[in-house]
């Protein structure tokens, strides 16, 4: 039964995976509103994984996963964004044929009414003003870093309560790796979002985030506050 | 000479149609839709009985067979290529399944039918109108008019809609769509029946100037199957240049050598594409 009170989001004792192959073997994890949460992990740890079928992307093997009090066996991404969760996947994914303000709409489209999307639109153009004079602009013509905001901004228009991150890092240039993950620390902290957020570069995320689960072989191998693995000597030995 | 180009311009937009419901169709489900000749064949079949055979007027039979084709088309999706769809199914079993949706409704029509060619012309409007040296009938002009108005009314819908853009969306990235919670079954059946009109719309304008046949379909996937090359695929205005241009090449073709040279020309016209411009007139992306 949905629990209206709870405020996290939580997985026990997952296991999925993609056809016969299981990916995860046993995962607990549990996040927060305004928190931000990282995994890290070598490739193919199932870092990945577990954000798809928290959204609904994959069916649970075994386990559980409940969005703030919903428990469910099964759900399509729709549902999950009802539930309010929201994903942006690997690569800064946006219509490429689509004008900016057709992508935002395209972010809206589970919202019920035109208000609350011009709400939403309002909110996103906020957080990221640097779309606002682009908005009749192809979105395949915006620069790596702007694909970027776009994608984020697609995911905010709902407000979503737990924000779901693959790698938002992945192919920006350098100096806007900062930045950008900074920006997603203001969105926790300012809309009290729970991220998720998968991340390679480890030691930025570590700048941001509260808590990090350390992923191996499809298992958790280490979580706990980031502040410890600041520490090279103990990063080296999770990470290792 | 002129009088060839405009015989070709008004049958080319007639097939620009045809292509243009192809193309549409391609855009969002990936597959080459052969079933869609089903409805061609159908749409046809419907408005020549009920305006030659009820004595219904024209417009009506021709608002009645566009409906039906646009019903078809829906049900062709609903029953045979979501379920095919959700399996996951590869694109060549999409295809023949498809193409054996098409198989069976010509026979379908073949048993109700028959297999006799039948022909409006015998008894419509002969009526003439000349403009300088150019001789245009009244079937003609209607057929530029609704292909032209069609095809404007089509692109406003795609460009400016709502509609227009989730089915873009789709054909863009359906996985990106289905990620922001794009319904996108329900688009896809949007975009299915929206091709299925412009198909049947052809359907209805060619049938005036044609015989109609049971294996007619054939006739639409075959030039749906050119256009779309020549167009470049999954492009909708490609499409419909790629039939305009058919059109033209099959009337240049009869009045340069004869009638049985028509397709030679079509697929001659293909192959210069192929070798000249391989991703068509409109390269997508």
């Amino acid at each position: 039964m949905a629990d209206r009170s709870d405020r996290s989001a939580r997985v026990e004792s997952l296991v999925t995976g993609y056809g016969h192959k299981e990916v995860l073997r046993g995962v607990d994890l549990h996040i927060g509103a305004g928190e931000v949460v990282a995994l890290i992990g070598h490739n193919g740890a199932g870092k990945s994984t577990l954000l798809k079928a928290v959204f609904g992307m994959l069916p649970v093997w075994q386990g559980t996963i409940s969005l703030f009090g919903n428990v469910w066996k099964s759900w399509t991404p729709r549902q999950a964004i009802c539930l309010g969760a929201a994903y942006v996947p690997q690569g800064n994914r946006v219509f490429s044929d689509l004008s900016v303000r057709e992508n935002l709409e395209m972010g809206g489209v589970t919202l019920r009414n035109k208000r609350q999307l011009e709400q939403g639109l309002e909110r996103a153009l906020t957080q990221f003003p640097a779309l606002k004079t682009r908005l009749r602009q192809r979105a395949g013509t915006l620069s790596g870093g702007e694909k970027q905001m776009l994608a984020l901004a697609n995911a905010l228009i709902v407000s979503p309560r737990l924000l779901l991150l693959d790698e938002p890092s992945l192919g920006l240039a350098p100096q806007l790796v900062a930045e950008t993950l900074r920006r997603i620390q203001g969105i926790a902290r300012t809309n009290g979002t729970a991220v998720l957020i998968v991340e390679q570069k480890v030691r930025e995320v570590l700048k941001i985030a509260d808590r990090v689960y350390v992923f191996r072989n499809g298992r958790v191998s280490f979580n706990g506050s980031a502040k410890v693995l600041k520490d090279d000597a103990k990063l080296k030995e999770v990470y290792l | 000479m002129w009088q060839v180009l405009f015989n070709g311009v008004s049958a080319g937009c007639s097939y620009s149609l045809v292509a243009a419901g192809f193309g549409l169709i391609y855009t969002v489900g990936r597959t080459f839709h052969v079933a869609n000749g089903g409805v061609y064949v159908v749409a046809a079949y419907v408005a020549y009985f009920l305006s030659a055979r009820l004595g219904l007027p024209a417009g009506v039979s021709a608002a009645v067979a566009v409906a039906a084709g646009a019903a078809l088309g829906a049900l062709i999706d609903v029953f045979v290529c979501r379920p095919l769809r959700l399996r996951d199914a590869s694109t060549s079993v999409q295809l023949i399944a498809s193409l054996g949706v098409l198989i069976v409704i010509q026979n379908l029509v073949a048993m109700v039918f028959g297999d006799t060619a039948y022909s409006y012309s015998a008894g419509t409007d002969v009526r003439v109108w000349s403009f300088g040296e150019l001789r245009a009938t009244p079937v003609q002009i209607a057929v530029i008019a609704t292909s032209v108005l069609v095809s404007v009314i089509t692109g406003c819908i795609l460009s400016y809609t709502r509609w227009g853009s989730l089915i873009r969306a789709v054909a863009n990235d359906k996985e990106l769509a289905l990620i922001l919670g794009v319904r996108s079954e329900h688009v896809i059946l949007g975009a299915m029946i929206l091709g299925s009109v412009l198909t049947a719309t052809a359907a209805v304008l060619l049938a005036y100037d044609t015989v109609l046949t049971p294996l007619m379909g054939f006739d639409a996937v075959f030039i749906g199957v050119v256009a779309f090359l020549i167009g470049g695929p999954g492009s909708f205005s490609g499409a419909w240049a790629g039939g305009l241009l058919i059109g033209i090449a099959r009337h240049l073709a009869t009045w340069w050598f004869s009638g049985a040279w028509q397709d030679v020309i079509v697929f001659g016209v293909l192959i210069v594409f192929l070798l000249i411009r391989p991703k068509g007139i409109v390269s997508a992306r």
